[in-house]
């Protein structure tokens, strides 16, 4: 109790530094409901981040709403925490974010995609089927990713539409996560990627041609006469890969 | 004082003295400062919160190795259990004549494997791929033989992370090194590059590829380096984090970030300070392109090596240190002094050219001046001797306050045994080693001015094995 006592005191020190210690000894002593969400609001960003670390334990919804906000803090020592503790609560982050999607900007909107990816609840799919036409080609890209992860007739068909995007990210976002939702009707849209001039775009077309089976393969073979030397060359490393090698194995 | 020598000489190196070591005093109050805000940083932080972390960057450590079959299984061993989410081992077969890769292929169950990878740096061939099937973050490259560099370079194009962590083969990475030395990553965008503290394995209990308990070497030469290692890294490497970033990550423990080094087109063939040369580039290019450029040192994650216990292999390693210097300093000539490249060039470029490739010169000209000044009768001997005694006892202060913060910082020589030694060497550094240092930086530095671009080889005691020369390089 007098420890528990002392960390609190310290969480409201003026010093930085004995706040920080305060939050990570109320952290590792698994308490400070009453102490440390305020500190969330802090000037400092190591005190900051690491009270968004301590909230990964923490269910209330003002904390989770208090961590979607700091998605927005403009030190990446605090995103990096935020991101880390909201995947760590999982389920009570999903409403909360699939209301924040539509309306975040900039870095947020970014690191908010990231989490929705690798959450990839089926809640997500359609914020991030809306922002799949958004102007930054980083949030098509990651918006693409989600979808990719979440899956659905329907989402192939709207990713499918970024593989004429103008910026390759979204493109090779686009391969990928047909690759992964195994839209095997969009390999003949996906062909010819084989000869698009960013490298990146090429491989992920290639493999997840490879990822569709037979029809995929069918296709690769075909390319293997491809005019083009690039797509040629892609489409023999693929067919040349032994049958047991996964598509995760690729990336 | 001194008969005959022009005015403006005598003031030219007083002058040159007195800002040398102001800028000395500097750095180490940086340093101070650096490590009491760091300490303060890092107090009980839950880095094991990390390993659980779906965020954390993947971490890939490319380790070159050529005719290392004696060594190899014991380096691979350490680097498997070292702590960190997502990491991927590269050991990269440089074309070994000896038995490295069966000694792989056979106690890690490696299979060939078929990535599709994009070549984005120059190297040599590379013959084959090959992932463990027992230790699946363990991949294999063997290829022809190119030297380290060229190694990396492949071992860069392979890799997965969003992170590179280059090594020397001999070095023992502790188990939270990389949990320590990821840090600067996740706190800031701008951070290209970071190095992490060398220390000197030498005499030191090692079992399984752990330091287990350090030892202050109780011969002289390993003993002093444990001293000149503790002040450049604590003190110099630290104080740089506050006056504008480094200008060297040790190539024995560096992290890189990947896309960053990819871009600037890896490690340059025809240096032999390619890992200082990669720094260069990297913080130049971030000026020159606007993408991340602050190189930083964090004082707590620790790897351990062996230094050299003979005058011949030291003097190789600290000729060929020097020649690299030049190298680096004379390729990257066109920063210094310019604004467009900040700190690089107006500040850490023209420091380092006064305070690390000048004064190895400065003092043998200056201790052969004062010789044949004295006798000739031109120097005052009492004058010469009082100077000598101040320009060392410096040397000797700086030292003392080094090995303070070591104690005060992170400690690591708990037995009073150790710390005695390491008083002694610390006393003895200046009277002989510091000359022998100058006279081989001198050395480098007319080789490399002759266009002498060899390695040298480095003997190695290893950490459980009997001596056995061993080319590092074969250019």
């Amino acid at each position: 109790a007098g420890l528990i006592s002392r960390a609190e005191r310290w969480c409201t020190s003026r010093r930085w530094w004995r706040r920080l210690r305060g939050v990570r000894l109320l952290g590792l002593l698994g308490r400070g409901d009453d102490v440390v969400p305020r500190l969330l609001h802090d000037a400092n960003p190591d005190v900051r981040a690491e009270a968004a670390a301590w909230a990964a334990g923490s269910r209330s919804p003002a904390v989770v709403e208090r961590l979607l906000e700091l998605l927005e803090d403009p030190e990446t020592l605090c995103r990096f925490a935020v991101k880390d503790s909201l995947l760590r609560l999982g389920e009570p982050v999903v409403d909360p974010l699939a209301r924040r999607l539509p309306i975040l900007e900039g870095v947020a909107l970014r690191e908010a995609l990231t989490i929705a990816a690798a959450l990839a609840e089926p809640r997500l799919r359609d914020p991030a089927l809306a922002l799949l036409g958004h102007r930054d080609p980083a949030v098509r890209a990651l918006a693409s990713d989600v979808v990719g992860r979440i899956g659905g007739v329907a989402a192939a068909e709207r990713v499918a539409e970024l593989l004429s995007d103008p910026d390759p990210a979204p493109r090779a976002a686009a391969a990928r996560a047909l690759g992964h939702l195994g839209h095997w009707r969009t390999a003949a849209q996906l062909t010819p990627l084989l000869r698009d001039p960013a490298w990146d775009v090429r491989r992920a077309a290639g493999v997840a041609l490879r990822g569709l089976g037979a029809p995929g393969t069918l296709l690769l073979r075909r390319a293997l006469a491809d005019a083009d030397p690039f797509a040629a060359d892609m489409a023999r490393q693929l067919l040349e890969l032994p049958p047991a090698v996964t598509s995760e194995e690729l990336g | 004082m001194i008969v005959g020598l022009p005015w403006w000489v005598a003031w030219t190196v007083l002058l040159y003295l007195a800002l040398v070591n102001s800028f000395y005093l500097v750095l180490l109050g940086a340093a101070c400062v650096e490590l009491r805000t760091h300490k303060r940083r890092i107090w009980h932080e839950r880095r094991e919160r990390l390993l659980g972390s779906r965020v954390a960057p993947r971490l890939s450590m490319l380790a070159p190795a050529f005719n290392e079959e004696a060594t190899v299984l014991e380096s691979v061993r350490s680097l498997l259990t070292l702590s960190y989410p997502s990491l991927e081992i590269i050991v990269i077969n440089d074309g070994s004549g000896d038995a490295t890769l069966d000694v792989l292929r056979r106690e890690f169950d490696l299979a060939p494997i078929h990535p599709i990878y994009r070549r984005q740096v120059e190297h040599a061939h590379v013959r084959g791929l090959y992932r463990s099937r027992q230790k699946p973050g363990l991949l294999v490259v063997d290829k022809v033989n190119g030297g380290k560099a060229d190694a990396l370079n492949a071992g860069l194009d392979i890799a997965s992370g969003e992170l590179v962590c280059a090594m020397d083969a001999d070095t023992l990475i502790e188990p939270d090194g990389l949990l320590r030395m990821v840090r600067p990553f996740l706190t800031r965008e701008d951070i290209v590059a970071v190095g992490g503290t060398i220390r000197v394995a030498n005499d030191c209990d090692v079992r399984g590829g752990r330091v287990v308990h350090a030892r202050v070497p109780t011969r002289p030469l390993p003993g002093i380096q444990v001293v000149e290692y503790l002040r450049a890294f604590l003190f110099g490497r630290c104080g740089w984090n506050r006056l504008g970033g480094n200008l060297i990550v040790s190539g024995a423990f560096g992290l890189f970030r990947r896309d960053a080094v990819l871009d600037a087109g890896g490690y340059v063939h025809d240096t032999v300070g390619e890992d200082m040369e990669l720094i260069a580039h990297l913080r130049r290019r971030g000026y020159e392109h606007g993408g991340p450029r602050r190189v930083e040192f964090v004082p707590d994650p620790v790897a351990w090596t062996e230094v050299p216990e003979t005058l011949r292999v030291l003097g190789r390693q600290r000729d060929r240190w020097h020649r690299g210097l030049a190298d680096v300093l004379w390729r990257h000539r066109d920063v210094a002094l310019r604004p467009r490249y900040g700190s690089l060039g107006l500040f850490a470029y023209p420091v380092f050219v006064l305070t690390e490739l000048l004064p190895p010169v400065l003092e043998i000209i200056g201790l052969v001046g004062a010789a044949v000044g004295i006798a000739v009768g031109a120097l005052d001997a009492s004058f010469f001797l009082t100077f000598a005694l101040v320009v060392y006892g410096y040397g000797l202060v700086l030292n003392a306050i080094s090995l303070m913060l070591e104690e005060l910082t992170f400690p690591r020589y708990p037995r009073l045994v150790d710390r005695v030694l390491l008083v002694l060497w610390m006393t003895l550094e200046n009277i002989g080693y510091r000359q022998l240092r100058s006279l081989w930086a001198i050395r480098g530095i007319v080789k490399y001015l002759r266009g002498d671009r060899a390695w040298g080889t480095m003997t190695r005691g290893g950490f459980a094995l009997a001596p056995s020369e061993i080319p590092l390089e074969a250019r």
